[in-house]
């Protein structure tokens, strides 16, 4: 006679890192709060009525379904309140209303309420002289954006996941380590880190070392909580460039090329794919078109697949007989005889 | 053989406009049109409708407590074969609710699923280009005493970003299978009379391009065409010339993605039919 309790425990699968750390915990706790607001809009839905997809920006829990359902790139953007992380989310999803970008079309977003909200203050028709973009505090239950792309070289879709953290959000953990860990350890998963300089601020002297240094402390705190993975890549930004472009000043450059320098010596005891990226994603009028920079920016962050970054160490230089033993190169798109 | 076409557009777009133009064509057996009215069942909607048309007297537009939910007629095809058409004239505000409010009632809901096709109004005069602050003013934090406003969707959002929105609760609601739309420029004289070289491929790829790349990169779920039409034919301010044509038939303006021209405004629902020939 079979025993059920150890079938069932025999058969369970292993358990997955993710449900391991710490964070999880916390975040089902934040799921409690995301029912009882689910329970309260359920309340609002009129009998004879089913409810639409809200298009607003995404909890962690949500992302499952656009994860599980195709190809996905996940883009943590790291920087201090009012550095332009959410001005270039925004603006890129902006321009797609007018064009195609860097050879991707447009092929949906779950979150079309939440970039409309972010962009409306960018346009004309909000009647304002000054583009601002709302500050992000939205805590984790509305924390990513989410576009679908469609490459029209490679024809695939691929989606889109922007981690919209608020400054502060990121601040609080600010050379904490476990701090970082326990909360949100989910960055770990994320393809890309992209971290954002305020070029604004870079451009005045009294406040350039200040970027610099809380730069170098998130970028620390967060590889050192060992929130990264073999395949991660890291997007310097140095962001409002017209700014900086503008004060065209010697030192200035001099000052950036130094210290841009330094943060990627930092970056590489923890990663290989680390590059430099200059945006304006709504530049003052003048030399830069909006948008400047971001089809760059969408070029690097491009889906490769994670069997791609197989361990090379497991890797041989003998010819293979076993069709088993030549997938790992298949997976990766070679031809090993 | 019963057909469902589920009509949609936000308000003002020229569905009830089309739906009259449509019953005067169907009816009318002096003008070739693809599809004739085989047998008039239950038609006195579309036939008060159809009666203002024709004088181009200005028609009351649907509002939620008088929406037909649905209408059917029995149409013929050139070889013959009959089907009823079954088609709802729904108020814009429901559509508007929808992108708004996030809710749709069970019942068009089911229609959605239920639907072989659907037929997207989008009327000419809402395709607004986007336009960026900075690219308009001289960015300086001291100009900016303009008053705030509060962002309402369905009067500032692009008019492209709420239709690819309802597409994407109709793809959502209908499981991602595969859906035939038609998209109908609605006021395309207002086109031509500023260009009137512009076809409706072009409109699309020109001034809603990331409907027109929403829809091409979705071509495994979604297939698509592309019609300009003018059901009045102009403005109703200009009633007297537009009643100066011999038959009202003659004052519509049909016009095929690369540009064909005719007044038979059962085009494009004979094409979204196409399956019954």
């Amino acid at each position: 006679m079979v025993d059920n309790n150890s079938t069932t425990e025999t058969n369970r699968l292993p358990e997955l890192e993710v449900e391991r750390t710490a964070d999880v915990d916390n975040l089902i706790s934040d799921d409690i709060e995301t029912l009882e607001s689910e329970g309260l809009v359920a309340d609002n839905i009129r009998k004879g009525y089913l409810q639409l997809p809200s298009g607003r920006a995404l909890s962690l829990q949500e992302t499952y379904d656009v994860m599980a359902f195709e190809n996905t790139v996940m883009v943590v953007l790291i920087g201090p309140s009012e550095c332009g992380k959410t001005t270039i989310e925004t603006t890129l999803y902006q321009l797609f209303q007018r064009n195609k970008v860097c050879g991707f079309l447009f092929a949906g977003s779950k979150t079309i309420q939440g970039y409309e909200e972010r962009s409306f203050y960018t346009r004309v028709n909000s009647k304002q002289e000054v583009a601002t973009t709302p500050r992000t505090s939205r805590g984790l239950q509305e924390l990513f954006l989410h576009l679908r792309l469609f490459d029209e070289n490679k024809k695939q879709r691929t989606n889109y996941l922007f981690a919209d953290l608020s400054g502060e959000e990121i601040q609080a953990h600010l050379a904490d380590v476990n701090s970082l860990t326990q909360n949100m350890s989910f960055i770990k998963f994320a393809d890309n880190y992209t971290v954002i300089l305020d070029g604004e601020r870079l451009a005045n002297k009294h406040q350039r070392n200040g970027v610099i240094e809380e730069i170098s402390t998130m970028i620390r705190t967060i590889f050192d909580a060992g929130l990264y993975s073999l395949s991660t890549k890291v997007q310097l930004i140095i962001s409002k460039y017209d700014i900086l472009e503008a004060k065209n000043d010697s030192n200035t450059e001099q000052y950036l090329q130094k210290n841009i320098h330094e943060l990627k010596l930092l970056i590489s005891k923890y990663i290989n794919n680390v590059s430099l990226h200059k945006v304006a994603a709504m530049p003052n009028a003048g030399a830069f078109d909006v948008g400047f920079g971001l089809d760059g920016l969408l070029s690097v962050w491009e889906y490769v697949p994670s069997y791609v970054h197989m361990d090379t160490a497991y890797a041989v230089n003998y010819p293979l007989k076993s069709e088993f033993n030549k997938l790992f190169y298949k997976l990766a798109g070679e031809a090993h005889e | 053989m019963n057909k469902r076409c589920f009509i949609m557009g936000l308000p003002g777009a020229g569905k009830t406009t089309f739906l009259a133009a449509l019953w005067h064509s169907i009816n009318n057996n002096s003008i070739e049109t693809k599809l004739k009215l085989n047998k008039i069942d239950s038609g006195k909607y579309l036939a008060q409708l159809s009666r203002k048309w024709v004088d181009a007297e200005p028609l009351e537009r649907t509002v939620p407590n008088n929406e037909q939910k649905d209408i059917c007629v029995n149409l013929i095809t050139p070889s013959n074969k009959t089907f009823d058409l079954f088609f709802p004239d729904l108020s814009g505000e429901t559509f508007q609710k929808q992108y708004e409010q996030r809710e749709i009632s069970e019942e068009l809901a089911a229609y959605v699923k239920a639907a072989d096709s659907i037929l997207f109004f989008i009327h000419v005069d809402g395709v607004k280009p986007l336009g960026f602050i900075p690219e308009h003013f001289i960015n300086s934090s001291e100009n900016n005493n303009a008053q705030r406003l509060t962002r309402e969707p369905q009067k500032h959002d692009p008019l492209q970003v709420q239709v690819i929105e309802l597409l994407q609760f109709i793809l959502d609601l209908r499981g991602y299978e595969n859906t035939n739309v038609c998209f109908v420029f609605s006021a395309w004289d207002l086109v031509k009379q500023g260009n009137n070289g512009m076809t409706p491929e072009q409109f699309f790829f020109d001034y809603m391009n990331m409907l027109w790349q929403f829809c091409n990169s979705n071509t495994d779920i979604l297939q698509y065409s592309l019609w300009g039409i003018s059901a009045q034919g102009g403005k109703l301010e200009e009633r007297e010339t537009l009643l100066e044509k011999d038959f009202p038939i003659e004052r519509i303006i049909v016009e095929d993605t690369i540009g064909n021209k005719g007044w038979d405004i059962t085009l494009p629902l004979y094409s979204l039919m196409g399956e019954i020939e």
